[in-house]
């Protein structure tokens, strides 16, 4: 299997630090090569329209959006609906990942048709076989829907 | 809500027409008392009238009698045949014949002739002798007091008798008796009724006779003043004694009381029928009126019941113009008032609750990703250059992930506290036995090879939320169950204490390390502990959890112990077992 012929994974996340603790355990998998990381929501619709900063990039629709929920300018929900409300992104599988146990947002995820919802553990091990089995199966495992 | 209706005999809706109509009955009982009084008095005056103008016509008519008869007495004194019959030698014949021809009247009994110094000179008799009542001593000029014998009562009429060349001065004297002459008992019948008593006798009182024999004397005093007096009959008489102008009489007229006053006891009987009438017609009307003025009250009662069960859109409506119309028309502006307050003060608890909802949200994104980052950096930094740390600096690593991770277990404690507040309580009834079953088989679980002897003692059921109550309960179970971890055999018992005023008193009693009294306030605070985490570990949030649990069900937590000699804790929760 080629590199290059693997997709993508697309990490939304506004904090450097956990950036750079999900990409440290995506590593453990050899998968942060095929990382790509944008700062907010605004810059992840932006991405999978390919517009803007990201206008005419290789490639098509992400393996999968790793989507942190709490970020600046649009939120982690407000992407997630707007993904799920266009049948050209419907299929991107989306993992929400966040620090929140709020019931709340776990409940609005589901409703808005979220693949799945994983609750950042404050350990490190933790955090780092959840990523791990993240990338693992979305990218790796999980057959893709046709382009 | 178990507002059922509260004892009837407090209601005014009652209360008010009994009290109306016992005071309109009082009323009446009044009126109709003074009214037969009334009746009383002037039947008595009007009766009493009646008997001293009858006594009084009497009285004339005898003494009307007694002037004839003295005029008679001095003109057969006089009469020229008399008195030459008086001086004859046949005195005895010769008088009666003169008087006889003189006089029709048959009454005339004997004739008695004194000296002038009273010595009985001769006696004439003209008719059937009275026996003994014949005066030794001449009676005094005019007419006699009554003098009684043979049954009978008599009277003298003296007169003086002046003849020419006799020696001295003679008297002449008629003896007659007064006759029950029936125009005058006629004449009293007629006057008062049927039932009157005439009685005529001396105003000295020694003779009375009732016209046709002697009597007893009436029980009189003055004349003209009535006397009421027991008769022989047993009832109450009155009597008017009414003096005999020119004699030395009285004429006494009495009737019974009881037929004196018989109008007022007609009038008693005629009166009482149309009072009890009326007074049955009163309660209607007074039940009506009542109920009238009680209506809007107990509408009112019931809007104000029903607004402090909570229902605060209901009014009353306000058809009057008065006193109670005002007041509904006041209930319902102070109902506006606190119905407008009430939402106001919904409105900011939901403001409040979503300003809440919004800082736990982000203390639970904000505070939890540093702590993230520092024990992942730690962890990263110990992979990384885990070869040129020494001991020490690999155990400070650890101490910082470590302090992180304190942190983090604080503050999603500090959010699942604050979600206990927030969170909609789901009310029923709840089996506190199986409940703590449940928890039980739970926390042994969890620590197999302890020896701990579990006793469960009775346990009620309750109204709660099951959640809630399970969550309070895992924490007062795992707190004993935690502080008893250095027994050898750990004695946890669950049981109930007591019952007041629909709240069970549940408790859970340990052997374990108990606790200072002196600082038995401090354990249901968020985060106070009394052991070191060393000791026994855990945030302190497991007891603020169970009083904040107990307290939105409206119980009470408190706890007993002492150090080293194990620790109750007590909560008090509403009874359950009724319809939810």
């Amino acid at each position: 299997m080629k590199i290059a012929e693997l997709r993508r994974i697309l990490l939304a996340e506004d904090s450097p630090n956990d950036v750079e603790l999900t990409l440290a355990a995506l590593a453990e998998h050899r998968l942060v090569n095929q990382v790509d990381v944008v700062r907010d929501g605004a810059e992840a619709l932006d991405y999978l329209y390919q517009r803007n900063a990201y206008l005419g990039r290789s490639g098509g629709n992400p393996a999968v959006l790793l989507l942190d929920l709490k970020m600046p300018k649009v939120s982690g929900l407000q992407v997630l609906e707007q993904i799920k409300g266009d049948p050209a992104l419907r299929t991107v599988p989306v993992v929400m990942l966040t620090s929140s146990r709020e019931e709340a947002d776990l409940v609005k995820s589901y409703e808005l048709g979220v693949n799945a919802y994983v609750v950042k553990p404050v350990e490190f091990s933790d955090f780092m076989a959840a990523v791990r089995q993240l990338g693992g199966f979305w990218a790796l495992v999980n057959e893709a829907p046709p382009r | 809500m178990t507002a059922g209706p509260r004892a009837h005999s407090d209601s005014l809706r009652r209360r008010l027409p009994v009290l109306i109509f016992m005071l309109l009955g009082l009323l009446g009982g009044a009126f109709a008392w003074l009214a037969y009084a009334e009746v009383q008095r002037a039947l008595r005056a009007s009766g009493t009238e009646r008997l001293t103008s009858a006594a009084t016509q009497v009285a004339d008519l005898l003494a009307q009698a007694a002037r004839a008869r003295l005029a008679e007495a001095t003109r057969l004194a006089n009469d020229p045949s008399v008195q030459a019959a008086l001086q004859s030698s046949e005195a005895d014949e010769a008088v009666p014949a003169a008087i006889s021809a003189l006089t029709s009247r048959s009454a005339l009994t004997s004739v008695l002739i004194y000296e002038a110094d009273g010595r009985l000179l001769r006696r004439i008799g003209a008719g059937p002798q009275p026996p003994g009542v014949t005066p030794d001593t001449a009676p005094p000029l005019g007419l006699s007091p009554l003098v009684a014998g043979g049954g009978r009562v008599w009277f003298y009429t003296t007169a003086a008798l002046e003849i020419e060349g006799a020696d001295s001065r003679l008297k002449i004297l008629s003896l007659e008796r007064p006759t029950g002459s029936s125009p005058a008992t006629g004449l009293i019948e007629r006057l008062i009724g049927s039932g009157a008593v005439l009685k005529f006798g001396n105003a000295r009182g020694d003779v009375w006779t009732d016209l046709t024999q002697t009597t007893a004397a009436p029980p009189l005093r003055v004349p003209g003043d009535e006397t009421r007096y027991i008769a022989e009959d047993g009832e109450p008489w009155i009597g008017v004694a009414v003096t005999v102008p020119d004699a030395p009489w009285l004429v006494w007229v009495a009737v019974a009381e009881k037929t004196m006053l018989g109008a007022s006891e007609r009038l008693i009987r005629q009166m009482a029928p149309i009072t009890l009438g009326l007074m049955v017609l009163g309660a209607f009307a007074v039940y009506w009126v009542s109920g009238r003025i009680t209506k809007p009250l107990v509408s009112l009662a019931q809007a104000a019941e029903a607004i402090a069960a909570g229902d605060y859109s209901r009014r009353v409506v306000v058809e009057r113009r008065d006193e109670i119309g005002r007041l509904g028309a006041a209930f319902n502006t102070m109902a506006d008032r606190v119905q407008a307050d009430h939402e106001l003060l919904e409105q900011r608890v939901a403001e409040r609750t979503r300003e809440l909802e919004g800082f736990s949200h982000s203390v639970s994104h904000d505070l939890r990703a540093p702590l993230r980052h520092i024990v992942g950096f730690a962890a990263l930094l110990e992979k990384h250059a885990a070869q040129r740390l020494d001991d020490q600096g690999r155990r400070y690593l650890g101490t910082i992930a470590e302090a992180a991770r304190q942190m983090g277990r604080l503050v999603d404690d500090l959010l699942g506290f604050s979600r206990m507040a927030r969170a909609d309580m789901i009310q029923a009834n709840v089996d506190l036995r199986e409940l703590v079953r449940e928890v039980v088989r739970e926390v042994e679980r969890e620590s197999p090879g302890r020896k701990i002897a579990w006793t469960i003692r009775d346990l009620p059921v309750v109204v709660g939320d099951r959640a809630m109550l399970r969550v309070a309960f895992t924490n007062l179970i795992q707190n004993a169950h935690k502080y008893t971890s250095k027994r050898d055999v750990a004695e946890i018992e669950i049981g109930m204490a007591a019952r007041s005023e629909g709240q069970h008193v549940v408790y859970v009693k340990d052997n374990g390390a108990g606790f200072d009294m002196t600082y038995a306030s401090k354990l249901f605070g968020v985060f106070q502990r009394l052991h070191s985490v060393e000791e026994f570990e855990g945030t302190g949030i497991g007891l603020a959890n169970v009083r904040r649990i107990i307290e939105r069900h409206g119980g009470r937590t408190w706890a007993e112990g002492t150090v080293d000699g194990g620790a109750t804790f007590f909560v008090t929760l509403p009874a359950g077992g009724g319809a939810l």
